[in-house]
């Protein structure tokens, strides 16, 4: 059966489609591969204990907060006075503030996560190609997973980033790029749209 | 009565910012970490509003909308997608689904709460 002629997203410079290894250089590969995923299968498993601990301590702070929200309001606050009331009040509002704060960069953990969780399948993903002999001299094969990697990424900037490293190969220069794009454009955190 | 809330997700850690956010609100929150145990507990129990990752295990959260506007007691209730994706065919592809409201991660908290408070 003839094989489909699948496009690379970016054919050039990426040599996607002139695979060119031997199977010593194969067999170093998937080590180095397998040792990558190791370690970030196991920073994830160390970090992921923590941060959930952390975050079950947090919401409990939380909670333990708004329970005093409602204990102040009843307390007696005489007019043209300072009151125990409006000092609890005052501070309620700065760690309300230190918790949002805190429930943002919760998230961010949250996607570095991820990120690291769609490495180590994409690091997968190319093991299992450099492994099977018949796939590994096969463009198409190459070229597909390429594909199937950024059909994965579920973010402009992650399908950027992809894009400009096949187009040139330059890490820093990608790397450069998206830091500026993201700090000079300062998109808006939690853009909403009601329907 | 206390209205009830629903947050499906499947990371601990977005469940819990999120049921922080809602309770803030003082709304009662049920959590569940994947479509298909939302959806049983949307079945299970009538909640006021729903919140909804878009990327998970199993049923993702497009055809946990599609299935909860298939349900009489949920053809109406708010439902807020909350998500990493970007691309504006999601959008759309949620907006034809019948959510109610669209949010990218990572949210803000007062933001997240204007949003709730709107649609409830």
């Amino acid at each position: 059966m003839k094989e489909p002629v699948l496009k690379s997203p970016s054919t050039l410079p990426s040599d996607a489609s002139r695979p060119n290894l031997d199977q010593s250089q194969a067999s170093e590969i998937i080590l180095m591969l397998n040792l990558s995923m190791a370690q970030i299968e196991l920073a994830l498993k160390d970090s992921t204990g923590s941060v959930n601990e952390l975050t079950d301590s947090f919401t409990a702070i939380s909670r333990a907060l708004n329970v005093i929200k409602e204990v102040a309001q009843q307390l007696p606050s005489p007019p043209g006075e300072p009151t125990a009331k409006t000092e609890i009040e005052s501070l309620l509002g700065e760690v309300g503030a230190k918790i949002g704060i805190a429930i943002m960069a919760f998230q961010f953990y949250d996607r570095l996560s991820q990120r690291l969780t769609q490495v180590s399948r994409n690091l997968e993903g190319v093991g299992e190609l450099v492994n099977d002999h018949g796939r590994l001299n096969n463009p198409n094969e190459w070229i597909a997973l390429q594909q199937k990697i950024r059909a994965k990424y579920v973010t402009e900037e992650d399908k950027r980033m992809f894009d400009m490293l096949m187009e040139t190969r330059d890490l820093q220069k990608v790397l450069a790029e998206i830091v500026r794009v993201k700090y000079e454009d300062h998109q808006p955190e939690g853009d909403i749209e009601l329907f | 009565m206390t209205k009830q809330a629903l947050i499906v997700d499947d990371s601990q850690t977005m469940r819990e910012m999120v049921i922080i956010c809602l309770e803030t609100l003082g709304l009662d929150v049920d959590e569940a970490s994947g479509g298909r145990s939302g959806l049983e507990k949307a079945k299970s129990k009538q909640f006021d509003i729903i919140v909804t990752d878009q990327n998970m295990p199993g049923m993702d959260g497009l055809d946990l909308v599609r299935s909860l506007r298939l349900l009489p007691a949920y053809a109406k209730t708010p439902i807020l997608v909350l998500t990493t994706e970007t691309s504006d065919e999601m959008k759309a592809a949620f907006r034809a689904a019948g959510a109610t409201g669209w949010m990218s991660k990572p949210f803000s908290p007062e933001r997240m709460t204007a949003a709730i408070t709107k649609m409830l």
